[in-house]
């Protein structure tokens, strides 16, 4: 399993993994909330 | 770019840290910002039930005798956002702020900055918001769902409404983002997702349904403003509008809304109940499936908010059937609660009674739900007070008491000491009999035909509200007692050890009490069998 090898990583690797995931996370969950917020605006707009 | 905790928290040099005020501040611990949110949360905790007092001295006999009817609907309106946005959401976010990164074994959140963000803008928001109730026209009165065409009506403080839920939209969606990139990516090596304590599994789906709702109601406002400000006519049926699309809208937000606010009290109560019955939890892969599908189907219920708006036969029915669905995980859940606690070695410390009337209380809400859910029978009930004591029934014993229960059984993590216990059981007591006596007289009155959200009523119903009243003012000062116990416990009080509940799991136990500021600096060892609590 991915989080398993995590076990054996060193600290270094571990933390710029996790940065790295902090930001993707980051990112998708930003346009997630825009895409919610215009999209049910364009939504009721439509009728 | 994004600043992660790890950046930040090797490199922080304690000695430089400001003192006082612009500690808090700035602080980007996850523990100070717990703490500011939850102080935060117990403010608007007594602003709300101040308001919520003004109602009921109101409508202790029949006749107007204390406030205008216009000022009665300003509180109506306003108990309702502040105790649902500034008490119930805040003091959750203060709990996942305080325990998810000790659960999982992270230093701290994964966007700290962002974190002291989402919090001060809360005080901005509510200031705001209550500034209102001083400006021309008053604050706003058309009810906490702000149906238009009816909240157009709101006088100036219109737009400030506006913005206060703006601001707190904001602030709930950087939360939860926090909460999601923390859990998702800061978890100690081993700590897998099945290993996680349900508290941290129960809001990892509440965030989701943060950053899918609130954007939902953030469009929803805008769309006020832009119909009452610049001329559209999203809701206004003489511009080809529709009035009952908001509801749709609103309700696509709020029945998810109202499982915000009781997934993470799920949690809580699903790591108190197998401390204090010392056995593990039964059944915990069911209770993260069982939270699931009802994350899931709070997405398809919204409808039965709307049953007398004149829906379609099929439409009437789907949204009956949903609701009704709900009911199933959450048997599940109360069961594996139960279930936890038979043959247990049970004891009753104050965290452990809060759970147990949880399970009861909260029970009650979910069957008079159940009866709201029947779509012919709603068509009696719908905006009665029978409405009213449903939804208090799983807010204030469910929601508030998991909150209080949390209290009690975190406590002396955070403070280093023991509460006072005696205290504590004065404080279960009071409340447990005072929210009985103030909600359950209220079942009567709406199957009687009582409408919510008026200040006078005829007088057949006056027994009841009197005993609901008089159960009101009970409740309401047994809170100060809860005040009393936690100024205390944070003045002094018996040293806590690491550990004060023998029957505790989890990795917050292995840090010292009070938690020092900085934990799992260097992420912790996961023993399989100290997992999910
Ligand atoms: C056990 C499952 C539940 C069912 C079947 C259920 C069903 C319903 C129904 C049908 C209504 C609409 C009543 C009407 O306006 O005529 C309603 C209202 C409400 N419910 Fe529930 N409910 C459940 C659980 C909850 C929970 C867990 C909460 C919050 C923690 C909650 C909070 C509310 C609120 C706040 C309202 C009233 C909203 C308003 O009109 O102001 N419910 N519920
Ligand atoms: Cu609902």
């Amino acid at each position: 399993m991915a989080e398993m090898a995590t076990m054996t990583m060193s600290d270094d690797d571990l933390r710029a993994r996790q940065r790295r995931g902090v930001r993707r996370t980051l990112l998708v969950l930003v346009l997630l909330v825009l895409a919610f917020y215009l999209g049910f605006i364009w939504l009721a707009a439509q009728r | 770019m994004s600043t992660t905790a790890d950046q930040i928290a090797p490199a922080h040099d304690e000695h430089h840290a400001p003192r006082g005020l612009l500690r808090w501040l700035t602080t980007t611990n996850h523990k100070e910002i717990g703490t500011l949110y939850l102080v935060f949360s117990l403010t608007m905790f007594f602003v709300g039930g101040t308001m919520a007092l003004i109602i009921r001295a109101e409508l202790f006999q029949p006749g107007l005798q204390i406030v205008e009817p216009y000022f009665f609907n300003q509180m109506t309106t306003m108990h309702a956002l502040v105790m649902i946005f500034g008490a119930v959401m805040p003091a959750f976010v203060g709990l996942a702020n305080w325990l998810i990164p000790m659960m999982i074994g992270a230093p701290d959140m994964a966007l700290p900055r962002m974190n002291n963000w989402s919090f001060w803008i809360m005080p901005f928001a509510f200031t705001l918001l209550l500034s209102t109730l001083f400006m021309d026209g008053g604050g706003p009165a058309g009810g906490w769902t702000l149906y238009p065409p009816l909240s157009l009506q709101t006088g100036a403080a219109f737009p400030f409404v506006i913005l206060a839920i703006h601001m707190m939209g904001v602030s709930s969606v950087m939360g939860a983002i926090n909460v999601i990139a923390t859990i998702l990516n800061l978890r100690a090596p081993g700590m897998t997702l099945m290993r996680m304590p349900l508290f941290v599994w129960t809001w990892l789906i509440t965030a989701y349904l943060l950053i899918a709702v609130m954007p939902v109601l953030a469009g929803a406002v805008t769309m006020l403003l832009t119909d009452k400000y610049f001329g559209t006519s999203f809701f206004n049926a003489a511009g080809g509008g529709d009035p009952v699309m908001f509801q749709h809208i609103f309700w696509f937000f709020g029945h998810p809304e109202v499982y915000i606010m009781i997934l993470p009290a799920f949690g809580i109560v699903s790591q108190i109940i197998p401390t204090f019955a010392r056995k593990p939890l039964f059944g915990y892969a069911s209770m993260v499936y069982a939270t699931a599908s009802i994350a899931f189907l709070s997405f398809i219920v919204w409808g039965h908010h709307m049953f007398t708006v004149g829906m379609p036969l099929a439409g009437e029915l789907f949204f009956m059937y949903a609701t009704m669905l709900i009911a199933v995980p959450t048997g599940v859940k109360v069961f594996n609660w139960m279930a936890t606690m038979w043959r247990g070695s049970m004891t009753f410390e104050t965290p452990m009674l809060f759970a147990v009337a949880f399970v009861v209380l909260f029970t009650i809400g979910g069957f008079s739900g159940l009866m709201l859910a029947i779509a012919p029978a709603d068509f009696q009930y719908q905006d009665t007070y029978f409405v009213v004591a449903h939804f208090h029934y799983v807010l204030v014993p469910g929601a508030v008491f998991s909150i209080m229960a949390a209290t009690y059984y975190w406590l002396p993590k955070w403070t280093g000491h023991m509460y006072d216990e005696k205290l504590g059981r004065l404080h279960f007591w009071c409340s447990a009999i005072g929210v009985n006596v103030l909600f359950f007289p209220q079942h009567f009155l709406g199957l009687a035909g009582m409408p919510r959200r008026i200040p006078d009523y005829a007088l057949q119903f006056a027994g009841f509200n009197m005993i609901s009243s008089i159960g009101a003012f009970l409740f309401g000062l047994s809170q100060l007692i809860f005040l009393w116990v936690v100024i205390k416990c944070i003045r002094g009080g018996e040293p806590a050890p690491a550990k004060p509940w023998e029957g505790a799991h989890g990795l917050e136990w292995t840090l010292p009490s009070p938690a020092p500021l900085h934990t799992f600096q260097t992420p912790p060892q996961i023993d399989p069998s100290e997992a999910h609590g």
